[in-house]
């Protein structure tokens, strides 16, 4: 039980909070709030050293965040 | 005292109920599609915490799972509002036209897809270079990147030939196949980002 | 195992990746397969629907592309159910069920119609949140027992998954096509062109009748 693992559930639990209820309730405010937890969840794989796993969930997030965020323009607003 | 694992899980499952008590509550079509990209992070916590070699076997096709039904809603999310046709707003950010802002974040990104390598670094290489295209506006020579794709797609299966038949060569097949990969994934999907806001002709 | 499904007649090994067949897995298998080679072979029909209040009715057609990615599509989807109906691990099951809901949603995406595509994105959202279950379950598998392998885990030499892991591998199939979940999946159905719409029906059923095979037994 070290201290990347404890911070990371920490961080996931407090960053799903955030994200699941947003205040104000805006899209590009929950699309923001989402990487949260998406820090939390690296620091718990940091902790196990599951290194390839790291590098491929901070790729993928980084696509999985253009393609929201294209959505997001085409939809304009709010 | 409770162990790691259950610790772990606990919170993790904690997180999911949290995630579809706000899903179930929600109308908005867009909003239930942030809802389920992170209804993903839970579920990868919960692979992760297992912790072995084997928790990241199963982790990378988890989220290829992920992006390609993210890919897959994203578009008929768009489908159905109608909003396909709408042209991609130019951002008139001055940081972004004049300054180098955009080459360095598009440098760092193909270094981070190129060091990744595979699949997925092809996809954050090709990331970064619609971000460059799209920030810029340049135009690129289509024949020539056709070609560099289709010999790297060559060389990816004959690596795999390498492995099967030549398999004391493994290292430089397995260089071979994740080079080529990343370089045809990279094209193929910088072109595909490069063409969506232009009108077909 | 044997009581409740019969011996495995045959087990075809891709390295490490193991296929099954027993009696109850090849009559899955078989009946896929069967269903596929329908979904290649058959054009699609021409719903026909009536004006309300007249005797008037018109059909749709369905065009030549509309026809090759649908067709794609269900073919797709075919292969990852027979996949599924004969996968000897846990992980690989999960991970074909998730193929099946996304080739499900492209199965109808390609219909022009608006009320269809909305049924169909409402399917993708519960297909989606029906994944963490699913990996989540074959995740609690690994860290109980040790394995993935459904032959090791029906044989007695690793000992058995928990409920729990059971559970939310149950909870996960039935997002993906079972009551009460169905409700999105069935709106799907005013798609026009069977048999690629009842590609969707057949895969959710198939997989529901493996995963309770799963279950019971590891």
């Amino acid at each position: 039980m070290n201290a990347e693992f404890l911070l990371g559930l920490v961080i996931l639990t407090m960053g799903t909070i955030a994200a699941a209820y947003p205040r104000p309730k805006t899209y590009l405010n929950r699309l923001i709030n989402i990487e949260i937890p998406g820090w939390g969840l690296l620091l718990v794989m940091l902790s196990y050293n599951e290194a390839l796993a790291l590098l491929t969930f901070g790729g993928v997030t980084a696509l999985t965040t253009y393609i929201l965020v294209r959505v997001l323009e085409k939809r304009g607003g709010a | 005292m409770v162990s790691e694992y259950a610790l772990g899980l606990g919170i993790a499952l904690l997180c999911a109920v949290l995630v579809f008590a706000a899903l179930s509550r929600e109308w908005d079509d867009l909003h239930r599609l942030l809802l389920v990209d992170l209804v993903e992070i839970p579920s990868l916590a919960i692979v992760a915490l297992v912790g072995t070699d084997l928790a990241e076997a199963l982790i990378l096709p988890g989220l290829v799972v992920g992006i390609a039904e993210m890919l897959a809603l994203s578009q008929i999310y768009l489908l159905k509002e109608g909003l396909q046709e709408r042209p991609e707003g130019r951002l008139r950010i001055e940081v972004i036209e004049k300054a180098d802002a955009p080459v360095i974040l598009s440098l760092v990104l193909v270094c981070y897809g190129i060091v990744l390598s595979g699949f997925t670094g092809g996809g954050i290489a090709a990331l970064g270079m619609i971000f460059l295209f799209m920030a810029k506006g340049a135009r690129e020579p289509h024949e020539l990147l056709e070609t560099a794709a289709g010999i790297s797609w060559a060389v990816w299966i004959g690596a795999f030939f390498v492995f099967m038949f030549a398999p004391q060569y493994w290292l430089l097949a397995v260089l071979a196949a994740g080079f080529g990969i990343l370089i045809k994934v990279m094209v193929k999907l910088s072109l595909v980002g490069g063409m969506w806001g232009k009108p077909h002709d | 195992m044997i009581e409740l499904e019969g011996a495995p007649l045959f087990t075809l090994e891709f390295g490490d990746i193991l296929v099954y067949f027993t009696p109850y897995t090849a009559s899955l298998f078989l009946l896929a397969l069967l269903f596929t080679a329908i979904v290649v072979l058959s054009r699609p029909e021409r719903q026909v629907e009536i004006l309300f209040g007249t005797d008037a009715c018109y059909a749709k057609d369905t065009s030549i592309e509309e026809l090759r990615f649908r067709r794609f599509m269900s073919i797709a989807c075919g292969l990852a159910t027979m996949g599924a109906m004969v996968s000897g691990d846990v992980f690989d099951y999960t991970l074909f069920t998730a193929l099946v809901g996304v080739t499900n949603v492209g199965i109808v995406a390609a219909v022009k119609s608006r009320h269809v595509q909305n049924a169909a994105f409402q399917y993708g959202i519960v297909a989606l949140a029906g994944t963490l279950p699913l990996f989540g379950g074959a995740a609690i598998v690994v860290a109980s027992t040790g394995t993935l392998s459904i032959l090791r885990l029906a044989g007695g030499t690793a000992p058995g998954a928990p409920l729990l892991a059971k559970a939310l591998l149950t909870l996960g199939v039935m997002g993906e096509g079972m009551a009460p979940f169905y409700a999105a999946k069935a709106e799907m159905f005013r798609a026009p062109g069977a048999p690629y719409v009842i590609m969707c029906s057949l895969s959710s059923l198939l997989i529901f009748l493996r995963v309770i095979e799963v279950v019971l037994v590891i």
